[in-house]
């Protein structure tokens, strides 16, 4: 049975919990032993919280034995990006500069899931102070595509610590951020499904900001249902009566035939390769044969837009790093480093007029969504590269199709829609109005279910 | 010469000291960062356009 846990998703997972069939003390140490049978060679983890993760199983035990079941992520493991401040356990972002720091208390997002029950697995790895998108980190290691048998290609990023362990079945789930895409790429990348919800839906307190205007925490799982459900347990209770329904994990009253689903003219087949092209036309007709009324729509700014929010995303980043560049600058990698002071340069004024745009995209995005119901697009230009080729202008458009959903503050999540010819995963993505989270999630779900591609076994990870 | 001048004035406004290695490498990145500042810049955002956008469900 242990091997076959490794493949449980939450919902398998929390009715053998609540049932009494595995005890949380039992998953928990099977995910354990996977990590150290195979983390050495992919580095998931920066830090693996084996000994919190032991002790909370066995409270969670004592609980349910004890007929105190909290709910459906009672017991479950989750991994934490290392970004998200988890008390007692440290939290490095990534850096040189934080690897001794220890936070007295939880962040928000993670309280609330703790509070929900989930066993934290560990701090994952990402790109430093996730400012970049290849995972590969100077100070923790390079963290691999479990997809890859070469591992020579990337998992994304920068959350791609907790994609390649949600993947590699290291954790049931992960948390991750996402400032231009950081969830939502690497979950693509790794064949999992990873949501950025409606800013401020979820709270950013207590997580290490890259930039506090485009940061989101989201969710990363190997199912629509099993990220909803953690999703639904991070935000925060004022904001839950925001959603109408506030369920995000029914379907009911869903019907796709009810669907507009909206492709951006121009903007959807502008910047990807031709694998990404072929799978993303097998997604629409998908939905559209599950009776979705498929549309392209109008709507040439998303381009601009996304310059803007790059503007915006590095000057915030600046100014929180200023006063470490100024004092411990050889303390980052180089690629960090010289991003961060590259953008100490950018002027208030510029800064500004893009926070203007900012607004402006706004109010035309929900004008958009009266039109249409949902957007869809890919959501990375290309399968996984290799790292090497992670140069010149293909690293700058990396998150072409993900950042605007940042900047216009709109739900947006990644589900598994295919595979290149050397069989790396490749994401859809799906995007929705303010607040729309539950009809992207529905969408999502109603595809996952269609085409099946999350149960595609990945081949072993080296060891 | 410019270019690497402006940013490391800026800089060194912030209070931040950079070798000059570091400078070199900056230069293509301020351009980058221009481009985009004129990419956004491109939207005329002091005026209303009306529509902004259609929605064709016809095909």
């Amino acid at each position: 049975m242990p091997s076959e846990m490794l493949d449980w998703t939450i919902a398998d997972a929390s009715l053998k919990i609540q049932s009494r069939q595995v005890s949380p003390v039992e998953l928990v140490d099977t995910y354990l032993e996977e990590i150290a049978h195979i983390d050495g060679h992919l580095t998931a983890f920066i830090t693996v919280a084996a000994e919190t993760a032991r002790q909370q199983a066995r409270v969670a035990e004592t609980e349910i034995t004890k007929g105190r079941y909290r709910g459906p992520l009672h017991g479950i493991p989750v991994a934490v990006k290392d970004m998200i401040d988890t008390a007692g356990v440290r939290t490095t972002a990534g850096s040189k500069i934080l690897a001794g720091n220890i936070p007295g208390t939880d962040a928000r997002s993670w309280e609330l899931l703790r509070q929900a029950g989930c066993i934290l697995m560990g701090k994952t790895n990402l790109h430093e102070f996730a400012r970049g998108s290849s995972t590969n980190n100077p100070h923790y290691g390079r963290c691999r595509n479990p997809w890859d048998p070469e591992g020579t290609r990337i998992p994304g990023g920068s959350s791609g610590g907790s994609a390649a362990a949600v993947a590699a079945r290291l954790s049931m789930a992960a948390l991750g951020t996402d400032t231009l895409g950081s969830v939502r790429k690497p979950a693509a990348r790794c064949g999992v499904v990873g949501i950025k919800p409606t800013y401020d839906l979820v709270s950013r307190r207590g997580v290490i900001p890259l930039s506090w205007s485009l940061d989101h925490v989201g969710p990363m799982a190997r199912t629509v249902a099993d990220a909803a459900v953690l999703l639904e347990a991070m935000i925060e209770p004022s904001n839950r009566n925001r959603l109408n329904p506030a369920d995000l994990q029914s379907l009911q009253g869903f019907n796709p035939r009810e669907v507009r689903v909206g492709l951006i003219k121009g903007w959807w087949d502008s910047c990807c390769d031709d694998e990404v092209r072929d799978a993303f036309q097998q997604a629409m007709t998908v939905l559209s044969e599950g009776g979705c009324r498929i549309a392209e729509i109008e709507f040439p700014f998303m381009p601009q837009l996304f310059a803007a929010a790059r503007v915006v995303a590095i000057c915030e980043a600046a100014t929180y790093h200023e006063p470490w560049l100024r004092e411990q600058q050889e303390q980052y990698g180089g690629d960090v480093r010289s991003a961060l002071l590259s953008g100490c340069v950018i002027t208030a004024r510029d800064y500004l007029h893009c926070l203007r745009v900012r607004a402006w995209g706004i109010t035309r995005i929900k004008a958009l969504f009266t039109k249409t119901d949902i957007l869809i697009s890919p959501c990375t230009m290309d399968p996984a590269p290799k790292l090497e080729e992670l140069k010149g202008p293909k690293s700058l458009d990396i998150a072409f199709y993900t950042g605007p959903a940042n900047f216009l503050g709109i739900p947006a999540l990644s589900v598994p829609c295919g595979f290149s010819s050397y069989g790396i995963p490749i994401g859809l993505h799906v995007m929705g109005p303010h607040y729309g989270d539950r009809l992207v999630i529905n969408l999502a779900r109603f595809f996952e279910e269609a085409t099946q591609w999350h149960r595609r076994r990945r081949p072993p990870v080296c060891k | 010469m410019e270019t690497k001048i402006l940013i490391k004035n800026r800089l060194a406004d912030a209070g931040i000291a950079v070798s000059e290695e570091i400078l070199d490498g900056l230069v293509p990145m301020y351009q980058q960062w221009r481009q985009y500042i004129n990419q956004a810049r491109q939207l005329d955002i002091s005026r209303e356009e009306e529509p902004a956008h259609t929605l064709s469900l016809d095909i």
